[in-house]
Order: C-alpha cells, then sequence, then structure tokens
C-alpha cells in the first residue's frame, strides 16, 4: 500500500472512499462528502494543469473552502505532485511497511515542532556547501 | 530499483543522523522509509523538507485543513499521477 493511502486510513478515510476517490466518478460518489469531492476536483485539475483555465472547477471549490483554505488546498496539490515526480523520477520503491508499522502519527505536537526547530538550530552548521563552479 | 543509491543511515554522516534523530520529534515514526534515505543526500534541504512535509501532510503544524480532507486531495493526486509510491 502506497503511502498516500496508508495516510488516508489513518485519517479515516474507508476503503470505498478511498476507491471513490481514485475513480473516474468520484464527482456522483454517495460516500464522500461535498468537501471531498471539491478538493478531488481541484486535485485532479491542478495535476493535469487545467485548474488555470477552469472557472467552473474554481466555482465549485470556491463553494466548499474559504479562500485560506483554497490556498492552503492549491498549495498541498502543487505539493504533492513535487513529490510523486521525484519519486517517480528516481523509480523510488515502496519499502513495505506501511503508516502504522513504522507509528506515524497523523498530528504533529506543535511543542514537539518547536523543539524539531530547536534541534535544527543546535546542529546548524557553520558553513554550507560550496557548489561546483558550472 | 532506485536510480540512485539510498543512503545508509548506519553509516551516514552526523548531519545526516542527526535530521533522522530530530524527524522522529514531527513524524514519531521507528523506521526510516526509502524517501528519507532519498534525501540523506541531501542533508540541509532535507532539514526544510521535513518541515513542509510537516504543515502539509499532518495537522499541527500550522495547516488550516483536515487530515482527512487533504489525505484525498493526496489521493487523488497520485491516482492522476500513477504513482505507486
Amino acid at each position: 500500500m502506497s503511502h498516500t493511502l496508508s495516510l488516508g486510513q489513518a485519517n479515516g478515510l474507508t476503503d470505498e472512499q478511498v476507491l471513490d476517490i481514485q475513480s473516474d466518478s468520484y464527482m456522483e460518489s454517495g460516500v464522500l462528502s461535498g468537501r471531498q469531492k471539491a478538493a478531488a476536483l481541484w486535485a485532479e485539475h491542478v495535476a493535469k494543469n487545467t485548474a488555470k483555465d477552469r472557472d467552473d472547477v474554481f466555482d465549485i471549490l470556491a463553494k466548499q473552502f474559504t479562500e485560506p483554505e483554497i490556498v492552503e488546498m492549491t498549495l498541498l496539490c502543487g505539493w504533492r505532485n513535487m513529490r510523486t515526480r521525484f519519486h517517480d523520477s528516481l523509480h523510488l520503491d515502496l519499502e513495505g511497511h506501511d503508516f502504522e508499522s513504522v507509528g506515524g502519527a497523523v498530528k504533529v505536537d506543535p511543542k514537539n515542532f518547536k523543539r524539531y526547530l530547536e534541534k535544527i538550530l543546535e546542529d546548524w552548521p557553520d558553513e554550507m556547501p560550496e557548489p561546483k563552479l558550472d | 530499483m532506485a536510480r540512485v543509491s539510498l543512503v545508509n543511515l548506519e553509516t551516514a554522516s552526523e548531519a545526516v543522523r542527526n535530521n533522522i534523530d530530530a524527524s522522529r520529534l514531527l513524524f514519531r515514526g521507528s523506521g526510516v522509509v526509502n524517501s528519507e534515505s532519498l534525501m540523506a543526500h541531501t542533508p540541509h534541504i532535507s532539514k526544510f523538507i521535513s518541515c513542509i512535509v510537516a504543515a502539509m501532510q499532518r495537522e499541527g503544524a500550522g495547516s488550516i485543513l483536515s487530515g482527512k480532507i487533504k489525505s484525498v486531495a493526496d489521493i487523488k493526486t497520485s491516482s492522476v499521477n500513477t504513482c505507486a509510491y
């Protein structure tokens, strides 16, 4: 199972919902909410780079999400596309253990996020690597 | 098989091992996934990627969208891109 599916299950999506999201008929799904359908629709058009020309699709999104949510959703879609291209281009293999088996968390503890940043700063190098001259 | 080597984290540089240790604070998992071993080739950039992963793909790091709705967009994007990872 891919990390995306594994994380989706950990976030509470059912198998039926996952199958509908992956299908071509997700907008007619009986198990996806209006927000979930709009999110899937926007994600599909961002991935195909057709979102820029589809005001009708944006209108569906805008009926379900606030402007800050739309910005975050679009950033998320762009981020996920970057990740899929990065992994696919370098033929990264799925390692076999899923989200639950590695004990992953669906929620980051804000205190731990601060501790992460503090630790990164503690380990911050005095010098960064110099790039090759091209 | 990956087109570039995956960094062996047991024999990796101190910078890489520090990153992995720190990232446990964010993701809590005990295992190391292949994307972490791949990103270990660029440990200084990896520090920032971990922050973005936390903010984009989890709750609690500033995101206002629920993990569930984010997973819907993630799954659809991966499906359109036919990405198995």
